[in-house]
């Protein structure tokens, strides 16, 4: 392709971004309101939230053990809503809903669930932080659509940390996303022994505040990973280390 | 030589004070720290950041750090892909960012130990192990032993993990122990820290090209 059009493309994307920030930053906006889902004509606009699907924080079976700090609302069509919300943590449950748009055409309904784990409390700071970067994840989760995989991940990932880093938030700027270490050291991506932090949060001094890591479908934050980003990058070991989760179920 | 290694290559060709490395086109002189640019890889497949770094020599290193560095062009990534065409785009691009943020009459200002400090005096409170060493060894560089000693012993317990103090105690140690027996020793210990990162770090050429009158 032409590196004309790719660059075309890639402004376009980050005016995009841009403009996402100055809604995020204009409207307050809350995880918690529900939306319209991906792949319907209206898809991610705002809805009354009176069909949110109300799904359990425990009821999916995942045994993540985390706090649901926010449920993505897809709303739009109560009675896929209604199916979705079915789960009692004992039935399979499956991607994507389905609805009909009254034409017999079954559509898929994404319902993304973002999950925030050890999120400490007692840090202002790192609660304003943890809130900004999941309403980024709630709109990324818009932005990439359903998905899963290793693929799906990896787009996740750098929606994510693109949107993360043109928001150019306190204590993270640009260069605490996508940041490697080894012992403390920041180091190149893939440097033999390194390891590659989400976004991490520094305090007035630059010492790690609390370490972010994104995982989406079902992945999960081993202990020893998690003692490995404190360890390589130096933070103290009482540093927090946040997931936020992103699910479609 | 693999993609990062050509674009450098280019960029080189236009840039008389810079030399292309094993990893890093570096800004020369090249004396008592690397000063330079390194392609950092993304989560993205053909995309790299662009680093501006400084890193003492005279502490030991087994890579180029980039604790002293950051990501130029607001952290913009720059494609490169494996032909003709997109490596020489891509050497634009590097070459333009580097004149946009007159990075090199940056770098070509950090030259001494007072240069560095000066470089990193928002740093100095950043109690991360390696960032403390390289101060410590500054101060020990500049002869002020009472400050490089106090350092080197607040570093110890901030060690909180295996790996830090398998990395970091020895260095500590040993740079506590020349202090101990003086100048000379001290000078001695620095000297040959730097020499070895010369050679792990593929900087022979530079250093070469920076003797030379």
């Amino acid at each position: 392709m032409d590196i004309v059009v790719l660059r075309a493309q890639l402004a376009g994307i980050g005016v995009e971004i841009a403009a996402l920030r100055s809604w995020l930053l204009l409207n307050k906006y809350s995880p918690d309101q529900p939306r319209v889902p991906a792949g319907q004509p209206t898809g991610g606009q705002w809805t009354s939230g009176e069909d949110g699907d109300g799904v359990d924080a425990n009821a999916d079976g995942s045994g993540d053990g985390g706090d649901i700090s926010s449920d993505v609302a897809w709303s739009g069509d109560t009675a896929a809503e209604g199916t979705a919300a079915t789960g009692d943590g004992m039935t399979p449950t499956p991607w994507f809903s389905s609805t009909s748009d009254g034409a017999g055409e079954v559509r898929p309904i994404p319902v993304a669930k973002i999950i925030e784990d050890t999120s400490p409390k007692d840090n202002p700071a790192i609660v304003a932080t943890t809130r900004t970067l999941t309403s980024i994840l709630s709109v990324i989760a818009d932005d990439a659509g359903p998905g899963f995989g290793s693929t799906y991940g990896t787009r996740v990932h750098k929606l994510f940390a693109d949107a993360v880093r043109l928001n150019d938030l306190p204590g993270i700027g640009r260069d605490g996303v996508e940041q490697s270490f080894i012992g403390g050291d920041k180091a190149d991506y893939g440097e033999e022994g390194s390891i590659r932090t989400d976004v991490i949060v520094r305090g007035a001094a630059g010492e790690i505040i609390a370490i972010y890591d994104l995982k989406t479908g079902d992945a999960f934050l081993s202990p020893r990973r998690e003692q490995a980003l404190r360890s390589e990058s130096g933070a103290r070991p009482d540093v927090p280390v946040i997931v936020l989760k992103l699910r479609w179920r | 030589m693999n993609k990062k290694q050509r674009v450098f290559e280019l960029v080189s060709r236009s840039l008389a004070e810079t030399v292309n490395t094993n990893k890093t086109l570096v800004v020369l002189p090249t004396n008592l720290y690397l000063k330079g640019f390194l392609l950092e890889s993304t989560i993205e497949k053909n995309r790299y950041f662009l680093w501006k770094l400084v890193m003492p020599l005279y502490t030991p290193a087994s890579f180029i750090s980039l604790s002293f560095g950051n990501r130029l062009a607001r952290s913009k990534t720059i494609l490169i892909e494996d032909r003709a065409s997109s490596i020489k785009l891509a050497a634009e691009e590097v070459l333009q960012i580097i004149t946009q943020e007159h990075a090199l009459a940056f770098l070509g200002q950090i030259d001494t130990p007072a240069d560095f400090l000066s470089h990193v005096r928002s740093m100095l409170q950043n109690g991360v192990a390696p960032n403390q060493l390289h101060f410590a060894a500054t101060f020990a560089l500049l002869g002020d032993y009472d400050k490089a000693r106090e350092v080197l012993k607040a570093i110890v317990p901030t060690l909180y993990y295996e790996n830090l103090r398998t990395r970091y105690l020895p260095s500590i140690e040993a740079l506590l122990q020349a202090i101990e027996q003086g100048r000379d020793q001290t000078l001695a210990l620095l000297a040959d820290w730097r020499q070895v990162n010369i050679e792990t770090l593929g900087l022979q050429e530079a250093v070469r090209l920076s003797a030379t009158p």
